[in-house]
């Protein structure tokens, strides 16, 4: 009876393993395709040639997206836009879910509700437009930070932590001890928090680092553009007669056009790539422990 | 009544801290969302400029009306729900499927690993995302070199409208699955180990320990998700299609969202869109209604 | 639940306040200001600040801020050269507002929804139903009528020469709200000219075609004798560049583009073509020319922009439209101009026919100016032949020079610039991407039109329909059902011809096509112009 169970579970975990590995295969064969085109002869990929290593192997594309002070310059705004936004993000976040989850806040279920609702029902761009207009916020860093600065998705997972990680009995001996909320809030909540507050960066770091509606939107100078809007130019609207090149004609920029995007889109993911292994270390303690109950 | 007004004043004079901490968040609750709320209005009226919210003319229906009436409207939901459903019915159980496959994976390091390298996507943004799908569709393209390793002719993806909805959703599994997964492996890693003790000394197969136990462990976990999902059927990623549209594959790859956008932001039909835009709201409240309240009269389980 | 309500109901009442205070600053002021602005427009005498000639404009330092798109190819509008030698010939200094090209049209809207308004607007493509919106609507646009004659005479003569020039700009409240950019130069006459490679029509041996089928002849001897000789059937026989480029060869089967449409005006009589059985049989060609790979198989496809310039610069297409050579111009000496094609009716006329106006909206002044003299006479210098050669070459001896038949020339380092030619322009003035308020005359066209383009252009001018009517203006409540119709029409369009061509749809679908059309509102929409046409020529 064992030995027949075993050999079941035998073919049970083979399958299981090759599946794995082809989606392994799957998941990695498009970003290494990437990266080997990103270093191939334009117009090898062009042509297709280009299978899983690189062919024809060149820097040039690397050079003519390094050397384009646009890249440069979205990537210093958009790591500005990123940390600062992060950093604001998480503190509203948390100055948020930390009342929230606390079962003797005043008024809790109807501020949630109030919450949830806009979840569903927003007053739509051109109102929000108008205020940010009439605060003055256009044109300024503040309309890519402040509009949003919170995400309500992110609020409940945040709360849902904080309910289940936190011991009803830890505020209740605080409390004896005569300790305010707000104290609690930093001597209790934030440092039994590294695993939320990784699950926070790891959300709200990636969705600014990609985003780029906002910008399209608020912002008029160059200056303070994201490298996202950069990136769209490149990639999909085709402007790539800005990269200056000693090539001769039409022909020659378009091929390296095609070689350019390769290599724009690794230029582009790999800074917040590094993030990954980063917060991985406290992202899935965080994780486990917040979406749990939901 | 009277013990609610006693409990309610002690958790003010107590709390009342709390409630200052609030107030920030708050305040941006209200003035980013719910002051901007104020001006769906327009919806109703015929907005002018000149004349700001308050002053323009009142209309009524007529702009709900106007999209009703128009020819592609029928177009427009149907193309709206399908990919949401398709994007529901394909996307939600494939990461619930892997985490259960990575969980049962032999090898810790394999498990390891497959677990990292399947949420690195999740890091792209939408504009690699869709340049890559559009690189990968060309003539010469991966998916068509694959297809000649099969002998089969080229193919256009990105031009034919019958690709759309599975490149779209196919699109957001392989970015989005591993990442998602995390969740449901972190739920599975919290299941009691003495549960599946009990089923081997009952002679349970690994399926039926996956059906019987771990898949019990982490419906609740699954159901609040779907719930949170089911709300925002109408309100499907509009970049992503926008960035994906064409003319040969608007006839399913012209949604809602990319409408409203479309003609009311880049053509300035302000009224028009906020009409769109009310409706499509409307319809998303009611469905999350509609699952909240089944959910918690099949399952006991639901969002409040 | 009672303290609940009792709690929002301030908060509420509070955000409505908040929200009714600040849309209410933002449209009071400027209702003010509208009617001061108009009523001051009827004084017949000059302002003491404004000289009616001449430079400088101003006799007191004024600034005006000006707000348009700015192409990708060209510099900051601050940076440029012709800006800054601009403001020191006019005394008018600039407040610089415009924005990249992409996001162009959201900001747009966005900025008339906000109701804080520029000065100025140049390059900023206002169509016929944004005037209609914000000119006669929400009245934020200036009426200019009143100061043409004063302040803009160079356009004002030009249309008192050139009534169709005046029909387009007029909107239908009978004003004129925008300035266009004209070009009445041979090249500016048509949109795409035709071209076709006489290397490979001497290689093998053939005579330029003179109808379809001859065309199509010549296309298989393209297709199958390696013409550019390199041993591999690379070459394209047929070259259109996208969706709605298919039109260009409707000339031969009579169908031509009045209203910038697709549109025949015969005898009176305004008819939409797009369910005639000649636009099916010249549907029948192209399905053919495409079904034996005559036409370039990609012409319908997104993202094919990059890969149409790859080909048109290694020259292989056999024949194809383009409006300039620009893209080509490596190889552009292996092409000639030809007649058009004489259609199975006897059809010669060359369709892609333009008004002269070839951006309508290139320029508009809001009407919150206070300015809006200096303003037209800012415009109007580009109108003149030496505001052209400014406008559109720059400074004599900085960055051109005249030769021997007195044609303006640029400059070689310029031309041949490293970052290249339309980036290097870029720095200098608007002219890369167009759209802007000049006038483009066969002196000054040579800035994008090479001299084989001109050439190509003068073999097609005799054909051209003798009367090429503009697009009607309509008031807003037609307009907006114009706008709806269209909306769908042309998707709908768009997307069912490129099926009859490419053989998604056989022509067994004919019916239900015209069947369709009318369900959208075809007939009620030629109806709208035919009255619209009737009550400005009839």
């Amino acid at each position: 009876m064992k030995i027949r169970s075993s050999k079941g579970d035998r073919v049970f975990e083979i399958a299981v393993t090759v599946t794995g590995i082809l989606i392994l295969i799957l998941v990695l064969y498009p970003l290494i395709f990437v990266l080997s085109a990103s270093f191939s002869d334009p117009d090898l990929v062009l042509r297709g040639e280009v299978k899983l290593l690189p062919k024809g192997f060149t820097l040039e594309p690397y050079r003519l997206v390094l050397e384009n002070d646009d890249i440069w310059l979205g990537y210093r705004n958009t790591l500005f836009y990123t940390v600062a936004g992060t950093i604001l993000n998480i503190l509203l976040t948390v100055l948020a879910a930390y009342p929230l989850s606390r079962k003797d806040m005043p008024w809790r279920r109807p501020f949630l509700l109030i919450i949830i609702f806009t979840m569903y029902f927003n007053g739509g761009l051109i109102p929000t437009y108008l205020l940010v207009r009439d605060l003055g916020m256009y044109n300024t860093v503040w309309a890519i930070l402040v509009p949003g600065a919170i995400t309500t998705y992110n609020l409940l997972v945040a709360k849902t932590f904080f309910e289940n990680s936190i011991p009803q009995e830890m505020y209740e001996s605080a409390m004896l001890d005569g300790c305010s909320n707000i104290r609690m809030l930093y001597k209790i909540v934030l440092p039994l928090s590294s695993a939320i507050i990784a699950v926070l960066v790891l959300y709200y770091g990636v969705a600014n680092w990609n985003s780029y509606f906002s910008a399209l939107i608020y912002l008029q100078d160059k200056e303070l553009y994201p490298l996202q809007i950069f990136l769209r130019d490149i990639l999909l609207l085709n402007q790539t007669e800005q990269m200056g090149s000693n090539s001769v004609g039409m022909g020659d920029k378009i091929k390296m056009a095609e070689g350019i995007k390769y290599s724009v889109i690794v230029v582009s993911s790999v800074p917040i790539l590094i993030l990954y292994p980063l917060a991985q270390k406290y992202f899935v303690k965080g994780v486990m422990i917040g979406a749990v109950k939901g | 009544m009277k013990k609610k007004k006693i409990i309610l004043s002690r958790k003010l004079r107590y709390n009342y801290d709390l409630l200052l901490l609030f107030l920030i968040p708050l305040a941006w609750y209200i003035l980013f969302k719910y002051i901007p709320i104020y001006g769906i209005q327009i919806a109703f009226k015929r907005f002018n400029p000149n004349l700001g919210v308050i002053g323009s003319p009142w209309v009524g229906l007529t702009y709900f009306k106007q999209f009703f009436d128009s020819y592609y409207f029928s177009q427009l939901i149907s193309n709206t729900i399908w990919l949401s459903l398709f994007q529901l019915a394909v996307g939600f159980p494939i990461p619930i499927v892997l985490a259960l496959l990575i969980n049962e994976i032999p090898s810790r390091r394999l498990q390891k690993t497959i677990q990292n390298v399947t949420y690195m996507p999740y890091f792209l943004s939408v504009v690699v995302i869709v340049s890559m799908l559009s690189l990968f569709s060309r003539d010469t393209g991966l998916f068509n070199q694959i297809r000649a390793l099969f002998g089969a002719e080229p193919v256009d993806f990105m031009s034919k409208a019958g690709y759309f909805r599975p490149l779209y959703v196919f699109s957001n599994v392989w970015q989005n699955m591993g990442f998602n997964a995390i969740i449901y492996i972190a739920a599975l890693a919290a299941v009691d180990p003495a549960l599946y003790e009990a089923a081997i000394i009952d002679g349970a197969s690994r399926m039926k320990k996956i059906i019987h136990i771990s898949l019990p462990c982490i419906l609740p976990t699954i159901i609040v998700l779907f719930i949170l999902r089911i709300g925002s059927i109408m309100e499907i990623g509009f970049e992503k299609a926008y960035l994906m549209q064409n003319t040969i594959n608007a006839e399913t790859s012209e949604i809602i969202s990319t409408f409203i956008y479309k003609n009311g932001i880049q053509k300035g039909q302000f009224s028009y869109s906020a009409a769109v835009g009310l409706f499509n709201s409307g319809i998303n409240f009611l469905l999350l209604i509609g699952a909240n309240f089944a959910s918690r009269k099949i399952a006991k389980t639901s969002l409040w | 639940m009672k303290k609940l309500t009792r709690l929002l109901v301030p908060v509420m009442a509070a955000a409505c306040l908040l929200a009714a205070c600040s849309s209410e600053s933002s449209s009071g002021g400027s209702s003010a200001a509208v009617s001061s602005a108009q009523s001051g427009s009827q004084s017949a005498e000059v302002p003491g600040y404004v000289n009616k000639e001449g430079f400088p404009i101003v006799n007191e330092p004024i600034t005006l801020s000006i707000f348009g798109s700015r192409d990708q190819n060209q510099a900051e509008w601050k940076e440029m050269l012709f800006f800054q030698k601009y403001q020191e010939m006019t005394g008018i200094t600039l407040d610089f507002q415009e924005v990249p090209a992409q996001g162009f049209d959201e900001k747009k809207s966005l900025l008339f929804a906000s109701n804080e308004l520029p000065d100025l607007f140049v390059r900023s493509s206002l169509n016929e139903s944004e005037v209609s919106m914000y000119g006669v609507s929400s009245q934020q646009l200036l009426v200019l009528d009143p100061y043409l004659e004063a302040y803009a005479p160079n356009l004002y003569s030009i249309m008192q020469e050139n009534e169709i020039v005046k029909v387009s700009q007029t909107t239908s409240d009978g004003h004129i709200y925008i300035l266009p950019e004209l070009d009445f130069s041979d090249t500016g006459k048509m949109g795409f000219k035709q071209w076709i490679n006489k290397t490979w029509l001497d290689k093998l041996d053939l005579k330029v075609p003179t109808t379809p089928e001859e065309l199509k002849e010549v296309l298989i001897a393209f297709r199958d004798k390696d013409p550019n000789g390199n041993n591999t059937a690379d070459e394209i026989p047929l070259g259109i560049r996208e969706v709605s480029s298919i039109y260009v060869l409707g000339g031969s089967w009579g169908l031509e583009h009045q209203f910038a449409d697709t549109v025949n005006i015969k005898d009176g009589e305004v008819k939409y073509w797009l369910t005639d059985d000649r636009f099916k049989e010249y549907l029948t060609y192209l399905h053919e020319l495409y079904s034996e790979k005559l036409l370039w198989q990609d012409y319908y496809k997104t993202d094919s922009r990059p890969v149409w310039r790859s080909n048109l610069s290694n020259a292989l297409f056999g024949a194809f439209y383009m409006p300039y050579s620009d893209v080509f111009i490596n190889v552009e000496d292996q092409f000639i101009g030809y007649e058009p094609l004489k259609g199975p009716y006897g059809d010669q006329i060359w369709a892609d026919a333009s008004t002269g106006v070839i951006a309508k909206g290139a320029f508009a002044v809001s009407s919150t100016c206070e300015y809006p003299e200096a303003a037209l006479r800012w415009a109007d210098y580009f109108y003149s032949e030496e505001g052209s050669v400014f406008y559109r070459y720059g400074v004599e001896g900085e960055t051109f020079t005249y030769d021997e038949s007195k044609v303006p020339r640029i400059n070689d380092d310029i031309l041949n610039a490293s970052e290249g030619f339309m980036t290097a322009l870029g720095k200098i003035n608007l002219v890369p991407g167009g759209g802007g308020p000049n006038l483009i005359t066969n002196q000054t066209d040579g800035i994008v039109a090479s001299d084989l383009t001109k050439e190509v252009s003068a073999v097609l001018v005799p054909y051209l329909p003798e009367t090429v009517y503009p697009r009607p203006s309509l008031d807003e409540a037609t307009q907006e059902r114009v706008n709806a119709i269209r909306q769908d029409l042309e998707k709908y369009r768009d997307e069912s011809v490129t099926k009859f061509i490419i053989g998604e749809w056989g022509f067994d679908q004919w019916d239900t096509y015209c069947d369709t059309l009318e369900t959208i509102g075809l007939s009620e929409l030629q109806q709208i112009y035919q009255d619209a046409y009737d009550s400005l020529y009839k």
